[in-house]
């Protein structure tokens, strides 16, 4: 374990007694509790961090926070993994594992710097340019190539097993930032009595404040605005998009800091915030300046220098060039020369200093270069000197850090997330947010405020030097895209991929174009600056996703038989949210079989099935009979009380929307069915005609889908069997014939019975009151019912010749499906006019059929294309397709449903059923579709 | 036949029991179902009815809350739900009968869920858009809102706790929800309570 050669001094925010361990690319190192992994790395004297986007070049760190291009790397692994981690931000924990990133096979031996010597024949646009051709595929080809080349990090495939969340508040008002002018925005608004919310991205209020050499200021804000009961602090929480409505989405990494996560708690939690107003104190961004090989590591912020030598007690370097174009950067030479570091000089672009400069460089005692600029880093295996340009005189300063500062811009990043253009501080030479919406303001740095004047624009610098660290983006690149025409802002960005990385140019943007200013010869003000989108800094995948994974995605409807299906073999299958049993299949058993099996109990028995995912709907009122009549485009008003029918409903444009029952319980009083799939838009349809048609119209529609359980019981025995259960007298049949609906007592709880049949058999349909549901199936199961599921419920509907949602398409009318008789009442109602368009009543339309295999074996799939000719290859004209089939256990060979041209005036002809998927032909035989029972004796048996 | 006995069991099954969950300690919220809980709807058979409040308070004997809020009368939490819409919820028996508005039971289409503890309502904030802060939902307000993708008519009863009501399809949905957000704070399950 190597000891910590550059701490320096007591740092702020480490506490010394707490070594913590850690490894970076296998190797073991120790830092100190408070420690980031970057200042961790830096006591140890790791300069080199990570391997540069396209040039490979090799990289260190060049700032202390969120800005940080160069040092990304990977943490926790396998499925925890979260690369392009930046280490500014990574706080230190025990074993913490980081691998650094980009290169290959090593950090210090990578292959790809190759890429390097290489640069000056790959410049801005050079895959674009070079992979055009030959075909648009070709591109494809070398996409895959090229980004395995390129790119930082990599996702990793293991499933994600951390817990996220999601946690929505409000407040009067939200401050972004905390740092000096955050804190004072925060405890002014809190003192004023309003629910406030901070939020910062550090682990500690404080900003820039925590950075400097006297922190007592900071940390009695701090302590002023935690007496108040009314403010939550979000620490560890980067405010990451302003949205409209005044609301802000935040991450907070409520775990990353932890050597293990709590199971319980979430490793990150996104907020959305909603404020009745927001202050935005985001403070100031330091900008780098221009110089050859300005990337390597020892050339940094120098800002970061100062808040690495006082946060964290930790020298970036023994002896330092300082390059500046403002005062700040005096405070740097300050810091370090009161930690006992050497500075060699400053290098000051200004040709007159200001006041203050003139005053700290006395006190720091350092020697200054007025007018002058680094043109250029020499490194050799590191850092060695800054070569320097005064007058017209070259000098070289021997130093391993060259702390550079290109002024401050404020941090406008969210101000623009609303749209607005910044606005150019000529002074300051910086850009200002735009002006604000209502309910916005901005504190502090962000609005300019402390900031020192830059001078700017420096002088053009060489060709090599860096503009974006994390894009590989050189002055050259961005002179290569005036001469190419691309001079507008946006154009830049997208043909160099300036300030499109995962710093979104925080430290890269300004520079960019006020180099493209100076070439375009227009000042910066109007050349100005690229649009900034949410999010502020990457936030994983798993954090916008919260809690919504898994079970949780999308919620599992259940039927009150639902427990009963999953403990006796129930093969359950998705039916929209619902679960529902295709089969209960018992030992030897295939779903199939078991189907086949539970068919034949119902046409030989009784079987019962669980139907309580259809939809259900009251109709209540005077008008209610009216009201209906005009829905369904079956018969209402004469439907007496008591009395059931099946109710067929169409679109307004006269297509079928829906099928299902109408029973009449009272003269005002309806009790409705729709199937599983419309349930909810048959009654938003109702609901709109009720209040936007007809609003005069006294009804009340209200859905009742999960007040009842539904079971149907049919077979030749369920009227047997349900005497058994509540007495024969309740299913007498000239007191309870076929179509109708009868409330019965089961055991003391009130049944709605309504005696309809799908499957063609004599049956009933049992509404229970959801709780009892349950215990009613066991009984009608122990009194000798065999329980079927959707797939037997199919089988018998399809050899009645039943319609369903594959028949129900959208497309069909009714009298594309036979049903015309029951769309013909005299009364108006919706779509009944729209039927009679001549596209509606074309006699080639397809229509319902049967259909048997010629040979009474062969399996005739659904979606099969049936045509007149049997070369799948050359079949001829499409006559229409198969809907729904099955194996008939009733009729012993394999059936189908088809929408057919011509329909049953084809009755007799062979067709034949195509599935390509399969490579399957079928000749079939067109045939009614009621296959079975044609007369409906057995409804009565 | 005449032996036939029909039980009600609550949408909950076996995951409604009571018992500890989450994180260690002190349980800082807890979970109870109302079970059995009769839940009615009434309602205008003409939602533009003006005569609607005076028919509701002619048939529960009370006037009806405005909107957005709750009133208990007799035992039941009366919860405004819409636009001369009402539901009416009770641990006791509700038989309501008359024309003049349309009256719906909903006792088995409703699950009733009672979400109390210091860390209630940051359990909710993390599936609900609504500020639950007391002073802008008071005790008494109703607000219609989700958890996650589910559904819920949500009040703040005369404790301070959270009072909710679910379809049943979705109460297991809404219920693991609960405890899946509630696990962070440690959480209790007590049994299923009449009020």
């Amino acid at each position: 374990m190597n000891k910590q050669g550059w701490r320096v001094g007591a740092g702020h925010a480490v506490d010394e007694a707490r070594p913590v361990r850690f490894t970076f690319d296998g190797v073991a190192y120790s830092g100190l509790a408070g420690d980031t992994l970057a200042s961790a790395l830096m006591a140890n004297g790791v300069r080199l961090m990570g391997r540069s986007f396209k040039y490979h070049r090799p990289r260190g760190l060049v700032g202390i926070g969120a800005e940080e291009p160069n040092a990304l790397v990977a943490v926790r692994r396998p499925g925890f993994c979260e690369p392009n981690t930046r280490a500014t931000m990574a706080e230190l924990y025990d074993d913490l594992d980081a691998i650094s990133q980009n290169r290959w096979p090593s950090l210090r031996f990578d292959m790809g710097a190759v890429n390097d010597a290489l640069a000056p024949f790959i410049p801005a646009g050079f895959y674009y340019k070079t992979f055009m051709g030959p075909t648009r595929k070709a591109w494809m080809a070398y996409e895959w190539m090229i980004r395995r080349a390129a790119g930082l990090g990599a996702a990793s495939r293991e499933p994600d097993p951390s817990r996220y969340e999601k946690m929505h508040a409000h407040a009067d008002c939200v401050v972004v930032g905390g740092g000096e002018a955050g804190l004072s925005a925060a405890i002014e608004a809190a003192t004023a009595g309003e629910r406030v919310i901070i939020i910062d991205e550090a682990p500690a209020l404080g900003g820039w404040r925590l950075r400097e050499r006297e922190v007592n200021g900071a940390q009695a804000l701090v302590a002023t605005l935690r007496g108040f009961d009314s403010v939550t602090v979000l620490t560890r929480t980067t405010a990451f998009g302003l949205y409209d409505g005044l609301q802000i989405a935040a991450v907070e990494r409520a775990q990353d800091h932890l050597p293990a996560f709590d199971a319980h708690t979430p490793r990150q939690r996104l907020w959305l915030i909603r404020g009745k107003r927001i202050v935005l104190a985001c403070g100031a961004q330091e900008q780098p300046t221009q110089f050859k090989d300005n990337d390597r590591p020892g050339v940094m912020l120098a800002g970061a220098v100062r808040g690495y030598l006082n946060q964290y007690g930790v020298a970036a370097g023994r002896r330092a060039v300082i390059v500046t174009n403002n005062d700040s950067a005096y405070q740097t030479a300050l810091d370090l020369r009161a930690a006992g570091l050497d500075v060699a000089a400053v290098v000051d672009a200004r040709e007159t200093l200001s006041e203050g400069a003139a005053k700290m460089a006395r006190d720091a005692d350092v020697e200054v270069f007025a007018g002058a600029h680094v043109t250029r880093a020499i490194y050799k295996g590191g850092l060695r000197a800054a070569e320097i340009e005064q007058a017209g005189r070259i000098r070289s300063l021997p130093c391993d850090l060259i702390a550079m500062s290109g002024g401050w811009t404020p941090a406008i990043h969210l101000s623009t997330h609303l749209g607005g253009k910044p606005v150019y501080d000529e002074a300051g030479g910086f850009f200002l947010p735009p002006k604000p919406r209502p309910g916005i303001e901005y504190r502090g740095a962000m609005a300019g405020e402390g900031l020192d004047r830059a001078e700017r624009p420096l002088r053009l610098a060489h060709d090599r030097a860096f503009v974006d660290f994390q894009g590989d983006v050189t002055v050259k690149d961005v002179k290569l895209a005036h001469r190419e025409g691309y001079r507008s802002v946006e154009h830049l960005k997208r043909y160099t991929t300036l300030g499109m990385g995962t710093d979104q140019g925080k430290t890269s943007n300004l520079a960019g174009l006020t180099i493209m200013a100076g070439l375009t010869g227009k000042s910066v003000a109007e050349t100005g600056v690229t649009t900034f989108r949410a999010p502020y800094t990457p936030v994983s995948i798993g954090a916008l996703g919260g809690m919504d994974a898994g079970e949780r995605l999308r919620p599992v409807r259940r039927t009150p038989m639902q427990d009963w299906h999953e403990m006796n073999g129930g093969a359950m299958g998705e039916s929209g949210l619902w679960r529902r049993p295709k089969a209960y299949v018992r030992d030897g058993e295939t779903v199939l079989s078991a189907q086949i099996r539970e068919a034949r109990a119902v046409r030989g028995g009784v079987g019962c099935v669980d139907v309580s995912t259809l939809g259900k709907i009251e109709a209540q009122g005077p008008d209610a009979a009216e009201f209906l009549d005009r829905i369904y485009a079956s018969p209402v008003k004469t439907l007496k009380v008591g009395r059931a029918r099946y109710g067929l409903m169409l679109r307004e444009d006269g297509v079928v929307l829906d099928d299902g029952t109408l029973a009449r319980l009272g003269p005002n009083h309806y009790y409705l069915t729709t199937t599983t799939a419309q349930a909810a838009n048959v009654l938003a349809h109702m609901e709109y005609h009720a209040q936007v048609t007809w609003p005069e119209m006294r009804v009340s529609l209200v859905s009742v889908s999960d007040q009842y359980g539904a079971i149907a019981v049919a077979g030749p025995q369920s009227k047997a069997l349900l005497s058994r259960l509540a007495g024969e007298e309740a299913f007498d049949d000239a007191a309870f014939p076929y179509a109708s609906i009868k409330i019965i007592p089961f055991g003391g709880v009130s049944v709605r019975v309504l005696r309809m049949s799908y499957s063609g058999e004599r049956a009933y349909e049992l509404h229970v009151p959801a709780d009892a549901a349950l215990s009613l199936w066991e009984a009608l199961i122990d009194a000798g019912a065999t329980p079927y599921g959707t797939e037997a419920m199919a089988i018998l509907r399809i050899e009645k010749g039943h319609v369903a949602g594959a028949e129900l398409d959208g497309r069909t009318t009714a009298a594309d499906l036979g049903l015309a008789k029951l769309a013909s009442k005299p009364t108006d109602f919706i779509g009944k006019r729209m039927q009679a368009r001549p596209g509606l009543v074309d006699a080639a339309r397809p229509s319902l059929v049967g259909l048997m295999p010629a040979d009474g074996a062969s399996r005739i799939r659904s979606g099969a294309q049936i045509t007149a000719g049997q070369d799948a290859r050359n079949p001829g004209p499409m006559l229409g397709h198969v809907t729904s089939a099955c194996f008939s256990p009733a009729m012993e060979r394999p059936i189908a449903l088809a929408l057919l041209s011509g329909g049953l005036q084809r009755q007799g002809e062979m067709l034949f059923a195509h599935y390509p998927l399969r490579d399957e032909t079928v000749a079939v035989t067109v045939v009614s579709p009621v296959f079975y029972d044609a007369e409906g004796a057995r409804l009565h048996a | 036949m005449h032996d036939l006995k029909l039980s009600a069991v609550s949408a909950l099954g076996a995951s409604g029991g009571p018992r500890r969950f989450g994180r260690d300690g002190e349980p800082q919220v807890r979970l109870v179902e109302r079970f059995p809980c009769r839940v009615w709807e009434v309602a205008a058979l003409d939602a533009r009815d003006s005569a609607a409040a005076a028919a509701f308070s002619a048939l529960m004997g009370v006037a009806p809350p405005p909107p957005g809020m709750s009133a208990q009368a007799n035992g039941a939490d009366i919860l405004s739900i819409g636009p001369n819409r009402w539901a009416i919820v009770s641990s006791a028996a509700i038989a309501l009968e008359g024309d003049a508005l349309a009256l719906t039971d909903l006792s088995a289409a409703r699950s009733c869920f009672v979400v109390s503890g210091a860390r209630a309502e940051q359990v909710l904030r993390k599936g609900t858009s609504v500020d639950l802060h007391p002073s802008a939902l008071p005790e008494g307000a109703v607000v219609a809102t989700r958890l996650g993708h589910v559904a819920v008519t949500l009040w703040r009863g005369d404790r301070g706790e959270f009072r909710m009501l679910v379809a049943r399809s979705f109460a297991r949905a809404a219920w693991d929800w609960l405890i899946h957000a509630a696990e962070e704070y440690g959480g209790r399950i007590d049994a299923a309570a009449g009020d």
